[in-house]
């Protein structure tokens, strides 16, 4: 069955009803005005109830009949404009609001009615109150809803300039009586709640006009006629007479009494936050507690939270008024009345809710404390909230609820510092200080959501950087510290590391792993530690490891390296104090790297070889500038567990050679004074390199071992031996284009070492010369290698070396 | 008027004792039109002078005695030509003989007893005329002169509002209260209708004046409905409480007042319907007769009490 | 209170009123209690040849008391309608409204088309029909004949049934 809507016939339908209806409103002004341009004003009356005639019409969509009514309102106000000028030219006409009433129809009759009696109420003050309390009673006889709320609207709008806008007491010094009649701030109200709540009812009960099946259709129609209704709220608005009192005990509660009665939820929704809208904050903050307490009593299709946000939010941006102390207290009150009241509210509107509560305090309540105590308030009441509906079921991130909830989450951690500080540390700092944050992160969240605050709160810290302002209050102490990490970041540190595939982790994972270990860095910054805090450095980075640890190998992989480099960081730094400063330096050095031992031992047992061989050569190197009396031994201790994990744990060939080379670079750079703990490594490492698998391997590793055995003054005997295996090795090539590439880069070696005379290794490359020019005559060299071997040449001819023999 | 005149040798005017100041009042003519004369009540002296124009100057008229007659007369439709005449009162002017030049003759009727509204109904009339006769052997000269009677009634001692509820049972039940009972043919009816039950579909509601004549007596009555005010109260259909009020002036109407058994020939009775009609056009409706009377307006007021002044100083 | 015009404004006379009560807030905006609301939807033909016929959904819904169902659904065809018609005519004093015509022209034999089993010949009868039984079944008087309910509510008719009234207590 179709259920299409014949939109386009319907529609062309309204279209030709509204011209014609037009054409006739055009036609009979046409009369009117020719008549009042004769002086026949009855004719002109008569012509004028003839075009009004068409808004009886009960053939028009409400966007039609707006649309005619604007043409008949425009055509009223030429009879209105020549009614006033024959008046004013001192023409009575006393019974012409009699004669109005004659029309047949009472549409007409009432149109009429009220443009007359405009015109009396305009030049004749005195008769004010009784015409404006007639004619908003007469208009009772429209009881059709459309076509009421028009002709009220017109009644309201007519009679907009004309409303008694004065007190009783300010009229009382003439006694004459006479002012009474042209009427008091009173008769205005009267007059336009009783507008107001006649259209109300009106605007209600269209939803029951036509068919049940149009009824979707219907509430878009009475959505779109809203204004009518409103405007009666913007008038009372703009009565400069009513004041809090008047509001307080008169306006509001007339208004509040027809919103809540009406029980209809489209009504009560727009009404409540059109009062928000058009009425002062002073006036709100006086009459909080009536207003929210009908908010609880509307119907349940009212999504109250619009309401309530609209309201905190106006008075959360209210500028110069002074905001009573118990702002909050009430509103949160109210809150939890509400909550109570209207036991199917969705956790969603209720969590918004609160959250406007929080912008609140954040943007009204400047003392510290007093703010951190209310957000804590709103905390505590949102969890029990949410413990209470949610039964034990968490919240999960990837529902509607979890958003509200991570947004919610976020507000006071991204807005609640009192300096506007939203970033850097601040948050962090927050999200300690507020007691029930974490319990509400911790108790009825899952891991996901908890996740999303974390990395929040990281990423905040991070993106800000180290160069944000320094803030000494905001550092964390040590206990600080210790919570977050191990509460407010254990969806980090804790729990099941995701399995590996294919030899690869989570991107996720590592993401927010490496983001743990940045903010390792940051923590140690001066943003939260003071520069010459050293010792408090290192109760951090020692307490950073006890929380990070039980995380597993695939976590402390990602984390342990920055606690290593802060780590020899902090050694280096207590070096450079020396004993003068610190008498325990030395000491607490040593502790360091006994430290810097066990971590880098711990990450080994996360299967990452080359990481743990590459801290234990920074280690060394750092150890052995280190001034301690132990710098050389425990600067052997490290590379021999480097070369330990080379020989046993690294097999990848090119990782191999890499590490190798690095080891050979960090033996070079130690330079051990004492032989006795250099030789070994020395004569250890063309061994080594000897073993590469690739020919091309040994050659260079050996040739960077060589260096092992020179230093500024002697070329060892050794070091000639590694040449000449590297020249034999080269020679075994049986490709004639390596073997080429290799010869050149010996040659180049050598240069390194061509400072001191050394006849031997002159030889040496006067050979190699030989073999390469013999060998270029077979292979074409590569443009590179040609320029290297240019390049050594050049710079031997500058030495004044000649390779010829 | 015309051809009876230009056959005869005279002209007969009319002219009533301050015609100038009298008040003239319209009256609808059996045509349909409007008719004004001067306007009198009850008691008021009939006075004034009858001149007669000898249509060729010089030339004698004979005739048997001119007379005037004051004339009140019921005139039923369908007894066409049965005209009842309730008051008549005749003076002799001239004697039988004749005229030899134009003249004039005063008349007066005192205080004359007028009881009764000049009305043009559907089936009936009742007017007052003065007729002038100049009689003659073959034709008589004959010249009538309407007038216009109002009838004044002082403010009703007794006048309660009209209060009812009526209603369709488990259907539809209202309260309607005019205030008064009795109108003055100025007044304005000022009421109000009460929705206590609406269960059917209401579609606008009016007030209707209507007015019933009724000739004749026994079985040769006719009733004649004459629907003389239609007036729209209520667009649209209202729910339980709804209170729509109600404020009909009467004085754009044509209305006389309540005239009940006038001569035992005819009344004329005013009622209020009230109607309710419904989306499938269905009325539903509600008739109460109000009484219509006729107040003495300011000016005439004097003339009012003075009259019952002087027939008493009599 | 005395009334103190200027002279210039309208007569004491044009702005008289009578008091009013005052509406009640639930009265003010309680729903209408003249709820009802008759669709004759869904027809369809059934059987075949003589026996063929057509007969539609008459779905109610109201908040009128009189009606023992607030929601009701019954299929009728278009003779239920003429014999709830002649039962009105007969039983009430009410001027009932006339059905869609019997379209007999539709019923001679030998035409191209359908007849009166054309879609666009149902579509017009169902109209009809549905102006038909909203008329009836909104007049206060009809509301009292056993007829109507039973025609409304009851799933079948009882063409044997007692009329009566049914709103006399």
């Amino acid at each position: 069955m179709s259920t299409t809507p014949a939109t386009t016939p319907s529609d062309d339908k309204q279209e030709k009803r509204l011209d014609e209806s037009l054409g006739n409103v055009k036609i009979q002004s046409f009369h009117m005005k020719c008549c009042l341009d004769r002086g026949k004003l009855m004719e002109a009356l008569k012509h004028a109830s003839n075009m009004i005639t068409e808004l009886r019409t009960n053939q028009l969509s409400p966007k039609s009949y707006y649309e005619l009514y604007m043409a008949v309102c425009d055509q009223l106000r030429h009879m209105e404009m020549y009614l006033l000028d024959e008046f004013n030219r001192g023409r009575k006409l006393a019974d012409l609001y009699e004669l109005v009433q004659y029309a047949g129809n009472i549409i007409p009759r009432l149109y009429l009615l009220i443009t007359v009696g405009l015109v009396y109420m305009k030049t004749t003050p005195g008769s004010r109150r009784d015409i404006l309390k007639d004619l908003v009673e007469m208009c009772r006889g429209v009881q059709h809803p459309l076509r009421g709320l028009f002709l009220r609207n017109y009644l309201l709008q007519s009679c907009r300039n004309i409303l008694p806008d004065v007190t009783v007491e300010e009229i009382a010094g003439d006694g004459d009586g006479k002012e009474e009649h042209s009427g008091t701030i009173e008769d205005s109200i009267e007059f336009i709640l009783l507008n107001f709540a006649e259209m109300n009812k009106l605007w209600v009960r269209m939803q029951h006009q036509g068919h049940t099946r149009d009824k979707d259709r219907r509430e878009k129609e009475r959505l779109e006629l809203r204004l009518l209704v409103g405007t009666n709220l913007v008038r009372l608005s703009q009565l400069e007479s009513i004041d809090i009192e008047r509001y307080k005990n008169v306006v509001l509660p007339g208004i509040l009494e027809q919103v809540v009665s009406c029980r209809d939820g489209i009504a009560q929704e727009y009404l409540m936050e059109c009062l928000i809208q058009v009425f002062p904050d002073e006036f709100h903050l006086t009459t909080l507690q009536p207003f929210l307490h009908s908010c609880a009593k509307l119907v349940p299709s009212v999504n109250v939270k619009n309401i309530i946000i609209a309201l905190i939010d106006r008075l959360a941006l209210s500028k110069d008024i002074d905001l009573p102390d118990d702002l909050f207290d009430i509103f949160s009150s109210q809150i939890s009345n509400i909550i109570q009241s209207r036991p199917d509210m969705i956790l969603e509107d209720i969590i918004s809710m609160e959250g406007s509560l929080i912008n609140f305090t954040i943007k009204k309540i400047n003392a510290e404390s007093k703010r951190e105590e209310s957000i804590d308030s709103v905390l505590q009441s949102t969890l029990n909230v949410i413990k209470e509906k949610c039964n034990k079921a968490r919240i999960q991130y990837r529902t509607n609820i979890g958003k509200e909830l991570l947004k919610f989450l976020k507000l006071p951690i991204t807005h609640g510092t009192q300096d506007g500080q939203t970033s850097g540390i601040a948050p962090i700092k927050m999200s300690l200080k507020l007691k029930v944050f974490k319990n509400l992160l911790k108790d009825v969240t899952d891991l996901e959501l908890q996740k999303q605050i974390t990395l929040s709160l990281l990423n905040s810290a991070l993106d800000s950087g180290i160069e944000d302002k320094i803030i000494e209050e905001n550092r964390l102490t040590l206990e600080e510290i210790e919570i977050f990490l191990s509460e407010l970041c254990e969806p980090l540190v804790k729990g099941a590391a995701p399995e590996e595939l294919d030899g690869m982790l989570d991107e996720d994972f590592v993401d927010e792993q490496l983001l743990l270990s940045r903010f390792i860095h940051y923590l140690l910054s001066p943003i939260c530690v003071a520069e010459d805090d050293l010792d408090f450095k290192y109760l951090i980075i020692s307490s950073c490891k006890k929380i990070l640890a039980p995380g597993g190998a695939k976590r402390v992989r990602f984390t342990f390296p920055a606690l290593v480099f802060e780590s020899l960081d902090l050694a280096l730094k207590y070096s450079k104090r020396g004993s003068e400063e610190d008498a325990k330096w030395d000491k607490k050095c040593t502790k360091i790297y006994q430290f810097v031992n066990q971590t880098i031992s711990a990450l080994n047992e996360s299967n990452c070889p080359d990481i743990c061989l590459r801290l234990y050569l920074q280690a060394a190197l750092n150890a052995s500038k280190v001034g301690l009396k132990t710098c050389e031994t425990l600067a052997d201790e490290f590379v021999t567990k480097a070369v330990s994990i080379y020989e046993e744990e690294i097999c990848e060939t090119k990782e191999r050679f890499s590490s190798l080379i690095l080891i050979i670079g960090a033996i070079k750079e130690i330079d051990f004074k004492s032989a006795e703990l250099k030789q070994p490594f020395a004569s250890q490492m063309p061994l080594l390199a000897s073993k590469l698998i690739q020919k091309p391997n040994q050659v260079r590793a050996i040739l960077s071992s060589s260096l092992l055995f020179c230093d500024d003054s002697t070329i060892s005997p050794e070091a000639i031996k590694c040449i000449k295996k590297c020249v034999k090795i080269a020679s075994s090539m049986m490709d004639n284009d390596l073997k080429l590439q290799l010869y050149i880069e010996i040659l180049a070696h050598i240069t390194l070492l061509v400072s001191q005379e050394n006849q031997e290794l002159l030889e040496q490359m006067k050979d190699l010369n030989e073999k390469i020019l013999e060998q270029k005559n077979e292979v074409i060299l590569s443009e590179s290698l040609e320029k290297q071997y240019n390049a050594t040449l050049n710079f031997l001819q500058s030495q004044n070396i000649s390779l010829d023999k | 008027m015309s051809f009876l005149t230009f056959r005869s040798g005279a002209d007969i005017d009319i002219i009533l004792d301050g015609a100038e100041n009298r008040k003239l009042a319209e009256i609808k003519s059996e045509d349909g039109k409007k008719d004004r004369y001067y306007l009198y009540y009850d008691g008021e002296t009939v006075s004034g002078k009858v001149n007669i124009t000898l249509k060729k100057p010089g030339t004698k008229l004979d005739h048997l005695g001119i007379k005037v007659e004051f004339i009140g007369e019921i005139e039923l439709y369908a007894d066409r030509g049965n005209h009842h005449e309730f008051s008549s009162l005749v003076k002799d002017l001239a004697r039988p003989g004749d005229l030899i030049q134009n003249t004039s003759y005063s008349f007066e009727f005192v205080n004359v007893e007028k009881p009764y509204e000049s009305y043009t109904g559907t089936n009936v009339r009742l007017r007052y005329f003065i007729r002038v006769t100049i009689v003659r052997r073959l034709s008589d000269i004959i010249k009538e002169m309407d007038i216009i009677v109002h009838t004044l009634a002082s403010y009703p001692e007794v006048n309660s509002p009209i209060k009812m509820e009526v209603g369709i049972e488990e259907c539809l039940h209202i309260e309607f209260e005019y205030n008064k009972s009795k109108y003055h043919l100025k007044d304005v009816i000022v009421g109000k209708i009460y929705f206590l039950l609406v269960r059917i579909k209401i579609k606008h509601m009016e007030i209707a004046i209507i007015k019933k004549e009724s000739t004749g007596i026994g079985q040769n009555t006719f009733n004649e409905n004459e629907t003389i005010a239609k007036y729209e109260i209520m667009d649209g259909a209202p729910v339980r409480g709804e209170s729509i009020p109600l404020r009909l002036f009467l004085a754009g109407y044509e209305l006389t007042p309540t005239m009940k058994d006038i001569n035992k020939k005819f009344s004329v009775r005013y009622f209020l319907n009230l109607v309710l009609v419904d989306e499938e056009e269905r009325r539903y409706f509600k008739q109460q007769e109000i009484i219509l009377w006729r107040k003495g307006e300011k000016t005439r007021k004097q003339i009012q009490s003075q009259a019952p002044q002087s027939s008493e100083v009599k | 209170m005395s009334k103190t015009t200027n002279g210039e404004g309208p007569t004491q006379e044009s702005t008289r009123r009578l008091t009013i009560k005052k509406q009640t807030l639930d009265d003010a905006y309680a729903a209408p209690a003249n709820f009802l609301e008759i669709d004759v939807v869904n027809p369809v033909t059934h059987g075949v040849a003589r026996n063929r016929y057509t007969d539609y959904e008459v779905r109610l819904r109201t908040n009128l008391p009189i009606f023992k169902l607030k929601e009701s659904s019954v299929r009728r065809r278009y003779s239920d309608f003429e014999w709830l018609r002649n039962e009105l005519e007969r039983d009430s004093k009410i001027m009932v409204p006339p059905l869609p015509g019997k379209a007999w022209k539709r019923l001679m034999p030998f035409r191209g088309d359908d007849g009166i089993y054309e879609e666009d010949f149902i579509e017009e009868r169902r109209k009809g029909l549905e102006s038909f039984i909203n008329k009836v079944a909104g007049h206060p008087l009809a509301q009292n004949e056993k007829c109507l309910h039973m025609f409304l509510q009851e799933s079948t008719l009882d063409r044997n049934y007692v009329p009566g009234k049914i709103r006399n207590s």
